[in-house]
């Protein structure tokens, strides 16, 4: 059978248009699954975005040469960036490996986590973990990193404040136990003394008896040869520079030891303040006893003065206050010293306490060198220190304001004073709900 | 199998043997589908086979020749329809090995429902490669038409020689290629 050209042609255009439209059909249901294949993927997109967005890890995203390509909000805070247009083209690099001697690329994150110091555009430093992975130029990305970084800041901050502690704790041990072990010999010494200054008073008695019945014999002219023999005895041994001066050496010794008993009690006390909960605190009482604790800081630089008004309890940690009391008497007395290297008038530290309004305020002031305008934003920083190398660690004021601050809800600040030095200003509020809402 | 398929198939009887063969196959054929094949619409194998049946009859040649000659042909249309999988290869050798990992993928994304063969290679030395084709439909004639249409594309002279055969009662057919570089230097 031969076909003309016109069926063929018939047949052909029959088919075409029947496949014209399962193809219309086909394109049809092609377009809805992709408007749903695009909606699903929308979703998708959004939700990770979100996911990135949440994270507080931030994540960065560069080419192979550490240049910024993308970066989630936990990054541009990270890095200091008010917005990713600002981030993105500035080099990784130029953020990571600060205090670092070697050169390091952005490929060195590949691998294990890296610690890391990250230096932000606003200047602050951060301690950060890295860790980073490749990302392969497949299906026509550009091929870079995808860096992670965890901000340990508090954990380092943690780790900081334990060790401190546990030296802390140490010392508060090692104080308490040589307290305890002087505790009781300074009581019998304490005793002895009471002892010999009551029997010294007997035998001034007897003394007295002894002189009237000399003098009876004297005077009858009896005993002669014996009673110079006692004279001879009693101006060789300047029994009267004796019985004068014994008693006032008693009275002096058990003063003493009496100041030795209050160190000590102060000791005991200020090592083992008792409990780690808040408790209601005679605030005067732990200021009175932690400046005894650090009187040998300041007594050869400066005059204390204690100025404490009657205030109400503070539910407190003892132990706490302790330590920023202590930490802002030693900065004073420590700040009075270098002072007293150019300037030679008397130093001079006062401690008051007064109530004022919900709160109690306690100040401590001196007439150091005071602190310059320019560092006054940066005291409170942890490890930020003027003291010469050695001297200061950077993390007395920093713990004194986590402790007032983050621990009882108070305030902690730095006054400027008449005399020119510093003025310490805590206040810790009376109502116990605004220490419960900083706890 | 996808409609392409068989809208080359349809393309290759009527550039070889015109369009009046391909009326009278289709006419003479009983096809399991009532309308027309369109690219990528899936339709049973059975259909194909029945058309290409018709064909080998009519026009009085065997089916390894004529899934040959179809194999050949086919390479230049698909190649043509996605050149990019050739053009990023640089050698035929390189282009076989992506057959199975590459193009075949992106097959089943194109064409949902798409069932491609299973290849596997062992690569015997710098100059032979053992590639080894599995499918229900058991299309080793057609695969080696694709070979040697491949081959041709990248101006490469192959020996191709199947070791193991379906048809035999292997699990798959092995094609031993040896390859002689390009056409002028093998000449």
């Amino acid at each position: 059978m031969t076909l003309s050209r016109e069926v063929i042609l018939e047949r052909q255009l029959k088919r075409a248009k029947k496949e014209i439209n399962a193809l219309e059909s086909i394109i049809e249901d092609r377009s809805r699954s992709l408007f749903i294949a695009q909606e699903e993927l929308q979703e998708t997109v959004d939700f990770l975005t979100l996911v990135l967005e949440k994270l507080e890890t931030a994540v960065v995203v560069t080419d192979l040469d550490g240049v910024i390509l993308r970066l989630n909000r936990a990054g541009l805070e990270l890095l200091g960036y008010a917005s990713e247009e600002q981030a993105v083209g500035q080099t990784l690099l130029q953020h990571l490996g600060a205090a670092r001697e070697d050169t390091l690329h952005v490929r060195d994150l590949v691998g294990d986590q890296v610690e890391l110091t990250v230096a932000a555009t606003d200047g602050d430093r951060h301690q950060a973990l890295c860790h980073g992975a490749l990302l392969e130029g497949e299906e026509g990305r550009t091929p870079g990193f995808v860096i992670v970084a965890t901000n340990i800041d508090e954990k380092k901050q943690l780790e900081i404040d334990l060790q401190h502690a546990k030296k802390l704790e140490s010392v508060g041990q090692l104080a308490a136990g040589v307290a305890h072990e002087i505790n009781t010999p300074i009581q019998f010494v304490g005793d002895s003394l009471a002892f010999l200054t009551e029997a010294m008073e007997d035998y001034q008695s007897l003394q007295d008896a002894h002189q009237a019945v000399i003098k009876v014999a004297v005077k009858q002219g009896i005993a002669t040869e014996e009673i110079g023999a006692i004279r001879k005895v009693a101006d060789d041994i300047d029994l009267e520079f004796l019985l004068e001066e014994v008693p006032d050496a008693l009275r002096r010794a058990q003063d003493g030891i009496g100041r030795v008993a209050t160190i000590v009690r102060a000791m005991k006390e200020f090592a083992h303040p008792g409990t780690t909960e808040r408790a209601p605190l005679d605030i005067n009482r732990v200021i009175e006893t932690t400046l005894t604790v650090a009187k040998s800081e300041f007594k050869y630089v400066a005059e204390l003065e204690m100025d404490l008004a009657a205030i109400p309890h503070v539910r407190c940690i003892a132990g706490d206050l302790n330590q920023v009391i202590l930490n802002l008497a030693v900065n004073a007395a420590h700040a009075v010293q270098e002072r007293l290297e150019t300037d030679p008038a008397p130093g001079s530290i006062r401690v008051v306490s007064f109530q004022d309004g919900e709160s109690v305020v306690i100040e401590v002031h001196d007439n150091g060198h005071g602190v310059p305008e320019e560092l006054r934003d940066k005291i409170f920083d942890p490890f930020f220190t003027t003291k010469e190398v050695g001297k200061g660690t950077g993390q007395g004021l920093a713990l004194a304001h986590r402790i007032v601050v983050d621990r009882h809800g108070g305030e902690l600040r730095l006054l400027s004073n008449e005399q020119g030095g510093a003025t310490f200003q805590i206040r810790l509020p009376i109502d116990e709900r605004s220490q419960r809402d900083a706890a | 199998m996808k409609g392409i398929i068989f809208k080359h198939f349809e393309s290759f009887v009527v550039d070889s043997f015109g369009e009046e063969v391909f009326e009278e196959v289709l006419e003479a054929t009983e096809l399991a589908t009532a309308g027309p094949f369109v690219g990528p619409d899936t339709y049973p194998d059975e259909d194909l086979f029945a058309l290409v049946g018709t064909a080998i009859g009519m026009l009085d040649i065997s089916l390894a020749d004529a899934l040959y000659a179809f194999g050949t042909y086919l390479f230049d249309r698909l190649s043509a329809a996605a050149p990019m999988f050739v053009e990023s290869s640089g050698s035929l050798r390189e282009f076989l090995l992506t057959i199975h990992s590459v193009i075949h993928v992106e097959v089943r994304k194109l064409f949902p429902g798409a069932v491609t063969p299973h290849f596997s290679y062992d690569e015997l030395d710098g100059k032979q490669l053992a590639m080894h084709y599995s499918s229900p439909r058991k299309l080793c004639p057609l695969v080696r038409g694709l070979l040697d249409g491949a081959a041709k594309s990248f101006g490469e002279s192959i020996e191709v020689s199947e070791s193991a055969c379906m048809h035999h009662g292997a699990d798959a057919c092995t094609f031993v290629l040896t390859f002689h570089g390009s056409v002028e230097l093998a000449a």
